[in-house]
């Protein structure tokens, strides 16, 4: 058993040892870093582009899942007003400050005519509760039966990270962590058969590598494909992106798409960060917690969204010398006065 | 034998030979104003012309949009300095962006102006028409061999509106565009519009002008409404198409068979939905002259 | 068609683009190339070339624009006679000197310098990659944006002093007010 510790591996002096563990751990730092990056990409090169008809559902599941398509189904509830807030006087109004409560605004409602999705969540506001509590019960397993067409489509489309890349990511990883860690734990044994006590560094590193090993085999859900197309939509609905503000404006493009309203579309696409300020600010209020924002301008302050020229709606057009004006940029035009 | 004629040989490069393009239909020049409203509306847009020259070193944002854009809609690059009238020649700088943007792009053709720019390091900032001269022809197809061998999707040219005529013109309007047409192989982007003006301003017929072009090289249209400024029309691009544009339209989708037909409003710029009916207009005109 | 038609039509688009871009400073009347051609042609090409400065560089001074009205065409006239910028940037370029030009021309009232102050700063801003700067303002400048403000030509009404950081880095950048307690 001498060979087992008497070899160039369990004689190499620490600081060598630790630039070879080092190595070691950077190389498998970038081969799982490739690999999420792989696994995100796809291979589908043509990106999805926008339907005529978008069903507001189907982006929010796009977006986050069976939590979205519970969040977006309480929106519509909300909006036909078979849920409503619960008004609460003196002090109860006060304690449910921290947690405002929904409940059915008809004790009678069953929601037979609804779809399962908003018809199972009505049932859940038979008694008032918090939204968030949905997530925790019996609804979400329900839903997930009723979300599987999104499903489908989303594996149709590939706009979510291969699968199977995901379970060969995951298993790299556990090889790559299994790998550097055994070998550590060898140096370490090694060094306490040769009496050796300057371990520190190399323990370190060792749980250094469990922690961003996991990490670096992160990745999004979404592929590339899957994340440009909800872009996509975002910049081409950017109207949408607060409810208040699209509803302010004196001409309101017409986003009925289907039987979606303004508020459903908001919802399905940016999520409740949308509903912000709105008269739906309540059902913002009680999701803020756990409320996904899409990013938005958020570098930037209000005077502006920091885009270069030729962005911002007052500005001229970037380089466009022979524009006719800074909005149209055109080839015609004689200039106003 | 009494003396001897020396001929000079030039050679030149041969002209590409166009492949067919297909037919787009009729679109919009985009305008970034209207981005929030072109997915309510676009049964009524078949494709866009964008302004290539936005798209030059363009921030991230910008990017986005033109991804956008190519995801949903077919789009057609148009060019405003690329300045081909220009007797300095073209700026390499310009030229490269431009094929920069069409290579993004991967439009069924892309296009530019007969005008120059440019001249004697100078930016003019204004398209400025050439003389009808045969020094221009040779200018535009010198600047065009060098574009052509650059940017191989096909480039059509624009005729504009002639703010200032040229006494030592050689050729009529209809001859100097056909020329440049036949001796380089190149589309015509006819505006309407631009076509219209001059014909008002300096009295001539419009129509013989388009019946006297090589029809079959009118690639695409513009139109859109001018303006009547101190008793001459104006190519304002910012009012409503008027009547007359309209006939002289319809007129020349009898006469060629093109492939698109673009709504370019510059000035004044309405919301998406109020250039709705004037698209509609056009595609009525459009599906009636061009079978499918 | 010989080397000399070619020269010919060089010079003359040179002479051209002078007198449409200086008009000022070169008279087409002294210059041979242009001898054939209209004046009164060449003059109206140059007054659309200013109009069309003029109509973009109130889109991005919105705000001094809306207030000056007819003074603004006046004033951007007289500066756009002397002054040509050429490029792909000429467009800021017009906006940032002539903003500049019209705060050093009218030294009051003290708002409108600071409005002027903080458009330039905005165009700057908008136009360069990289840029940095820390200014003051006296008054409290109110963006216009879509006609909604106030359209009078009343001053804003005062506010203490604050301070504005501008910053940008590439793509990145903000415009902070840093408002004094």
């Amino acid at each position: 058993m001498q060979w087992l510790f008497e070899n160039p591996l369990a004689n190499m002096p620490g600081p060598a040892f630790l630039g070879l563990f080092g190595a070691l751990l950077v190389g498998a730092i970038i081969i799982l870093r490739i690999k999420a990056a792989n696994i995100e990409q796809g291979d589908h090169a043509t990106p999805l582009a926008i339907p005529d008809q978008i069903d507001p559902y189907k982006i929010a599941y796009l977006r986050g899942g069976d939590t979205e398509v519970i969040r977006t189904a309480m929106l519509d509830l909300v909006e036909q007003g078979r849920i409503v807030d619960v008004q609460k006087e003196g002090l109860g109004k006060v304690l449910s400050q921290a947690k405002m409560q929904w409940k059915v605004a008809d004790p009678t409602d069953t929601g037979a005519d609804l779809p399962p999705i908003q018809r199972a969540i009505l049932r859940a506001f038979a008694i008032p509760r918090d939204p968030e509590t949905l997530f925790q019960s019996d609804i979400k397993s329900r839903v997930h039966e009723e979300t599987r067409p999104y499903r489908e489509w989303v594996d149709q489309e590939k706009l979510e990270a291969d699968p199977e890349g995901r379970l060969q990511l995951r298993k790299l990883m556990i090889i790559c962590l299994i790998g550097i860690e055994t070998l550590g734990a060898y140096k370490l044994a090694a060094a306490w058969m040769h009496h050796r006590s300057n371990v520190i560094f190399l323990i370190g590193m060792m749980f250094f590598a469990m922690i961003i090993l996991p990490i670096c085999a992160q990745h999004r859900r979404l592929s590339q494909r899957g994340k440009n197309f909800l872009r996509h939509l975002q910049s081409a609905f950017g109207k949408l992106r607060s409810v208040k503000d699209a509803r302010s404006k004196p001409v309101e493009p017409n986003y009925a798409y289907g039987n979606a309203s303004l508020p459903l579309m908001a919802m399905g696409i940016f999520g409740v960060s949308a509903l912000q300020g709105s008269s739906y600010d309540p059902l913002y209020q009680s999701y803020q917690r756990a409320a996904s924002t899409s990013s938005g301008c958020s570098t930037f302050t209000s005077f502006g969204c920091g885009s270069s020229s030729g962005d911002s709606g007052s500005s001229c057009g970037s380089g466009s010398s022979c524009g006719s004006s800074c909005g149209g940029g055109g080839c015609g035009g004689c200039g106003g006065d | 034998m009494a003396g001897a004629v020396a001929v000079a040989v030039v050679e030149t490069k041969p002209v590409p030979a166009r492949e067919p393009l297909r037919s787009l239909g009729v679109g919009l020049g985009y305008r970034p104003v209207h981005r929030d409203e072109i997915f309510a509306h676009r049964s009524s847009i078949d494709f866009f012309e964008i302004v290539a020259d936005h798209y030059f070193s363009a921030s991230p944002p910008k990017l986005a949009e033109l991804d956008l854009l190519k995801s949903n809609f077919p789009l057609i690059p148009h060019g405003l300095a690329l300045s081909i009238g220009s007797a300095d020649g073209i700026d390499q700088r310009y030229l490269q962006d431009f094929q920069r943007v069409v290579e993004t792009v991967q439009p069924a053709w892309c296009s530019d102006h007969i005008a120059f720019t440019r001249a004697g390091g100078i930016d003019i900032g204004h398209l400025t028409p050439l003389p009808k001269t045969a020094a221009s022809l040779r200018v535009i197809r010198d600047n065009l061999r060098r574009v052509q061998d650059c940017i191989t999707t096909p480039l059509i040219l624009e005729n504009i509106t002639e703010s200032i005529r040229y006494p030592e013109d050689e050729y009529t309007d209809a001859e100097f565009l056909g020329r440049i047409c036949e001796e380089n192989n190149v589309g015509l982007l006819l505006d309407v519009t631009n076509l219209y003006i001059n014909s008002v301003n300096y009295r001539f017929d419009a129509l013989e002008v388009v019946r006297r072009l090589p029809k079959d090289q009118i690639v695409q249209l513009h139109f859109v409404g001018g303006r009547m400024e101190d008793g001459r029309w104006v190519d304002s691009h910012d009012a409503t198409t008027q009547d007359e544009i309209w006939q002289l339209l319809e007129a020349i989708l009898s006469l060629a068979p093109v492939k698109g037909v673009i709504l370019e409003r510059d000035e004044k710029i309405p919301p998406l939905k109020d250039l709705i009916p004037e698209l509609e207009r056009a595609r009525d005109l459009y599906r009636h002259a061009i079978p499918a | 068609m010989s080397t000399e038609d070619l020269e010919r039509l060089r010079k003359q688009q040179i002479a051209l683009a002078r007198a449409l871009t200086q008009p000022s400073n070169s008279s087409p009347v002294h210059d041979p190339s242009l001898s054939s051609l209209d004046l009164e042609e060449v003059a109206r090409s140059a007054e659309t070339l200013i109009r069309k400065r003029l109509s973009q560089t109130r889109s991005a001074l919105r705000g001094t624009s809306m207030l000056l009205r007819d003074e603004f065409a006046a004033e951007f006239r007289e500066f756009a006679s002397t002054h040509f910028f050429s490029g792909p940037d000429a467009i800021w370029r017009d906006a940032i000197e002539f903003s500049r030009w019209l705060a050093r021309r009218r030294k009051e009232p003290a708002w409108l310098i600071d409005l002027l102050r903080w458009e330039h700063e905005r165009c700057c801003w908008e136009s360069q990659r990289f840029y940095f700067s820390l200014f003051r303002l006296r008054y409290r400048v109110v963006e216009w944006i879509d006609g909604h403000s106030d359209n009078s030509r009343d001053a804003p009404p005062v506010r203490s002093n604050q301070w504005i950081f501008v910053w940008r880095f590439g793509h990145r950048g903000g415009i902070r007010a840093i408002p004094r307690r």
